[in-house]
């Protein structure tokens, strides 16, 4: 768990299971509630799943330019494109196609 | 940001019929997009999302999905309810129990799988939703599927505009 985590997400189970966080991690998932810290990707707004004693590598990364938190198919892109930035873009394309009539 | 909405697909009045799961996503528990007929088109955030199934209990992995899509389904139009009854009305579209899930623009926003008998329910801390742009027919749709569960679903997501 986190100091300050950017999300929080409970599994409630009444049986022993396994659960698959993000499409790549794999938990296993006691009877009762099991709890996980999350943080939304600072590029695309992807919701990741933190386990405890993960290492941050496994779970995408920091990126260095825009000091964010990113998800691990954002870090693999290897470029800095905050998602502030992304709808600013759709809203803008929105806005000159509207000025057309469309 | 004005307070927020919940929907759900299950006991709403005027939700439609809850859809059969299949082994592929075939339509929405849920979606949510930017209107264009509103104005001022408006941002919106999910910020707490609930899932879980209400068919009869067995053993079966289940995958749940929130995407972004650029064109959002097209029935059934429901009416999200105020947190608070002193606000005005949704201006985004908000569908249940889709048979469709409009146009899939970045898939696995938002993605566990977890066994039928489970529920998880997901919380953002402020700052942390999942954000649409005030962008026409742009937003999010929550859907399922499993190649074991045959039955029905439930979901309830709230959401806030900005």
């Amino acid at each position: 768990m986190w100091l300050k985590p950017q999300g929080y997400a409970t599994i409630t189970s009444p049986v022993q299971t396994q659960a698959n966080l993000d499409g790549f991690q794999a938990e296993q998932v006691q009877v009762g509630v099991s709890e996980y810290d999350t943080f939304t990707c600072g590029h695309c707004c992807r919701v990741t799943h933190v386990k405890s004693r993960s290492r941050p590598e496994d779970i995408g990364g920091l990126c260095k330019q825009c000091m964010k938190l990113i998800c691990p198919y954002c870090l693999n892109t290897g470029r800095c494109d905050p998602f502030e930035k992304k709808l600013e873009r759709a809203e803008e394309r929105q806005r000159i196609l509207h000025s057309y009539g469309l | 940001m004005p307070g927020g909405f919940a929907l759900t697909n299950g006991s709403t009045a005027g939700a439609g019929t809850q859809q059969a799961t299949a082994s592929a996503y075939t339509g929405a528990l849920i979606g949510v997009v930017a209107s264009s007929t509103s104005a001022p088109l408006r941002r919106g955030a999910i910020y707490d999302v609930l899932i879980g199934t209400n068919g009869t209990p067995a053993d079966n992995f289940v995958e749940w999905d929130i995407s972004r899509v650029t064109t959002g389904s097209t029935a059934t139009v429901t009416a999200p309810p105020s947190l608070d009854s002193a606000d005005g009305v949704a201006t985004s579209i908000v569908t249940t129990n889709s048979s469709t899930f409009g146009t899939i623009s970045v898939p696995n926003m938002w993605y566990v799988g977890v066994n039928q008998r489970a529920s998880y329910r997901w919380v953002a801390a402020p700052g942390s939703e999942l954000i649409w742009p005030a962008t026409s027919s742009n937003g999010f749709q929550l859907r399922q599927r499993s190649a074991g569960y045959s039955g029905t679903a439930t979901g309830t997501i709230l959401f806030s505009e900005y």
